[in-house]
């Protein structure tokens, strides 16, 4: 089981801020994670999260436990069982 | 004179009423272009070491920059000054119509000195300025005061920057307002103002502001504003969530400074985040000036006992010093904390600091309810919270100790209170936890007002994942790039937001643009150096080196104790390291002084002789 958190724009088509999701043990990683996602809220997700050429658009980051995807192996990163995987519009600050 | 200055500097004396208008020389121009550069030039040239700021002898220096004025997105001026709340330099930036309000009346730079005798205010009507009594403005607060300054001139265009109730009672973090509540807002500019008994200055400017290669400019900045509105910062993070957007990054990365810098994450943040404010309080949008960002939030509460507080903000800075710091999750109690704030005309980051303190204090035993006439200032008393900053604004009670800083409250109070104040050469850092963005660590430490997030900004490529916030390694030269770079766009007056759309590059391909010459990236670097350099020499003179580049004691010792950034502490041992090779990359010496031979070789030789007493065997 993984928990996705989510915000920004993507509350809304998630109806909900948390979610828990159960991948197979094998492909734990953030990309199986965003695959379930992906068939479970089609197509609206997919125009939020994704450019025209499939990939993650720059103005999200994703984090697993509080470390950037980017500094770890992207979505290829692997996941452990009840970690925590958080979609946000990228974080700027003030 | 080269295009996009007026050429001036106005020099008013409140001590004798003299006003002076001197040329901006090409060579001054040529060496510092304007904003930063200029002010903190004539700022160590003109102040005496050791000087008290709230003396006659300190002044205020507003510096416009090459793009106030202009269609180039811009801040508007750079204030620097002596801080009576650090003792060391100080600048401060403020957005907003005053400072191109000024360069259309002529005015490059403005110089305040002196103090007057009785309460006066500044008129400064294009080419005529008059001294003006204001003992009717005293005791009014900064909406008053800029309402009462428009009637009685006339004009509801002209622009008038002001200081409130906080200002006049020199609460040492004061700040100044221009525009609605646009502000030079951190280290006490305000108190410094209303130690010279100056109201307010208010500004009529009908003159043109010329470039030198018009055409070109309007080439430039239509590529400029499609790169704008494609990069995901300037483009969608910052329009549609403004700087509150930062609120989810920084708890979900655990360094969301909550309840008083013993922890990283906010239990209920999203009570208080960019999403919540947008579907509860946001009514509009807004923007500076020409930029075309629109990152600034007007919000109104609608409903509930702070019903009708009304505020430009509040931005992650105040979410975090108002919110955070206190354990406050109630945002319509943040609203009406920092309409306080802005209405009385101090800064607000100050503020929650000195107030969550204090519960910090109060929650240890240090103060009781004797100290606070009865308030029970605990973590997440929201009313209480309301309350002490009243009186921290008014210097009533508690609130007069508060008023000092945390760390002159913090000696003044004593029990071990100083242990528990957080605050780097007397300044309270910007709401970023060191122990979990070790850039930041070493930014906080070096930067030139104190723990300030502004001169290096790394804390952008830390939170959004550009660079690794745990590593020590590589963040010394990553810094050093940062601070010059910012220094020029301090220079230039530009907004740290714009700071994706701006490289270096960009900033070679624009500046030639406005002011007609060109300088190459080396030399913008070499001008950011120089920057850096002086203003580091100017708080040499007053006493600061190695000793004072520390975050306090307990973030070496006591580590984070929840949330992603569980376990992190600062490294004394890895951050020494850092500091190190900061200081040699800057060419200073193992004290943190700028030696004899860097300072040579960016036309500072004077300087380096200057600093000869400063330096050990």
């Amino acid at each position: 089981m993984v928990v996705v958190k989510v915000f920004g724009n993507l509350k809304a088509i998630f109806g909900t801020s948390e979610l828990e999701i159960d991948v197979c043990y094998e492909d734990k990683t953030v990309n199986s994670v965003l695959n379930v996602l992906m068939k479970q809220f089609g197509e609206s997700l997919r125009r939020e999260l994704l450019d025209s050429t499939g990939k993650i658009k720059a103005v999200y980051s994703i984090l697993v436990n509080g470390r950037n995807i980017a500094l770890m192996s992207g979505l290829n990163t692997r996941l452990e069982e009840n970690d925590t995987v958080s979609i946000l519009p990228l974080v700027e600050g003030g | 004179m080269p295009a996009a200055y007026a050429g001036r500097i106005l020099r008013v004396n409140l001590s004798t009423g003299k006003v002076t208008k001197q040329p901006l020389t090409n060579e001054l121009i040529k060496k510092w272009l304007g904003g930063k550069g200029i002010g903190t030039w004539l700022l160590y040239n003109e102040l005496k070491p050791g000087i008290n700021p709230l003396s006659p002898e300190n002044k205020l220096i507003f510096a416009t920059g090459p793009a106030t004025g202009t269609i180039v997105p811009h801040k508007g001026y750079i204030l620097c000054t002596k801080s009576p709340l650090t003792g060391i330099y100080t600048s401060s930036s403020s957005g907003g119509y005053f400072g191109g309000e000024l360069k259309r009346a002529g005015c490059d730079v403005l110089i305040v000195e002196g103090r007057a005798e009785k309460p006066r205010y500044l008129w400064i009507d294009d080419e005529v300025v008059e001294i003006k009594g204001a003992e009717h403005l005293w005791g009014k607060n900064t909406f008053e005061t800029n309402a009462m300054v428009k009637e009685e001139l006339g004009d509801e265009e002209i622009k008038v920057a002001r200081i409130g109730v906080a200002g006049e009672k020199l609460v040492k973090f004061a700040s100044i307002l221009n525009d609605y509540s646009r502000m030079a807002g951190r280290c006490g500019p305000g108190a410094v103002m209303g130690s010279k008994n100056l109201k307010a200055i208010a500004v009529r400017g009908t003159g043109n502001v010329e470039v030198a290669k018009a055409d070109e400019l309007i080439d430039f900045m239509r590529e400029f504003l499609e790169t704008v509105k494609e990069t995901p910062s300037t483009g969608t993070s910052y329009p549609m969530w403004g700087t509150p957007g930062g609120v989810n990054g920084a708890n979900l990365q655990g360094v969301f400074p909550t309840r008083y810098w013993h922890k990283g994450t906010l239990k209920g943040f999203e009570n208080i985040n960019a999403e919540t404010m947008r579907k509860r309080i946001v009514v509009k949008d807004k923007a500076c000036n020409t930029c075309p960002v629109n990152c600034s939030k007007v919000v109104r509460v609608k409903s509930g006992p702070y019903m009708g507080a009304v505020l430009e903000g509040p931005d992650y800075e105040t979410l975090y010093s108002l919110g955070g710091l206190p354990e406050n999750t109630d945002l319509n109690a943040i609203v009406r904390a920092q309409e306080i704030c802005d209405t009385l005309g101090f800064d607000a980051m100050t503020g929650g600091n000195v107030v969550a303190f204090a519960m910090d204090c109060y929650e240890r035993g240090i103060i009781t309810s004797k100290d606070t006439d009865g308030l029970e200032l605990t973590f997440g008393n929201k009313d209480a919270l309301i309350q002490m900053l009243e009186k921290v604004g008014k210097r009533e009670g508690l609130g007069d100790i508060l008023a000092e800083g945390v760390r002159e409250a913090a000696k003044r109070i004593g029990k071990g209170a100083e242990y528990l104040a957080v605050h780097i050469k007397g300044l309270e850092p910007a709401g970023y936890d060191g122990r979990g963005l070790k850039g930041v660590a070493l930014a906080f430490a070096v930067a030139d007002r104190g723990a300030d997030h502004l001169t290096g900004s790394i804390y952008t490529y830390e939170m959004r994942g550009d660079i690794d916030r745990l590593a020590y390694n590589g963040k010394a030269a990553f810094l050093k790039d940062c601070e010059e770079r910012f220094a020029v766009f301090d220079a230039m007056v530009f907004c740290r937001f714009l700071r994706d759309v701006y490289p270096w590059n960009i900033l070679t391909k624009v500046i030639p643009l406005l002011v007609g010459f060109e300088l190459n990236e080396n030399e913008l670097k070499a001008l950011g150096e120089r920057i850096v350099n002086v203003a580091r020499a100017f708080n040499v003179r007053e006493g600061i080196s190695k000793k004072d580049d520390y975050w306090p004691e307990r973030f070496f010792k006591e580590p984070l104790p929840d949330g992603p950034s569980k376990g992190q502490v600062i490294d004394k041992e890895e951050f020494n390291k850092m500091l190190s090779e900061y200081y040699k990359l800057r060419g200073w010496d193992e004290n943190g002084i700028p030696s004899k031979e860097k300072l040579a070789s960016l036309g500072l030789g004077d300087i380096g002789a200057q600093l000869e007493p400063y330096r050990k065997e």
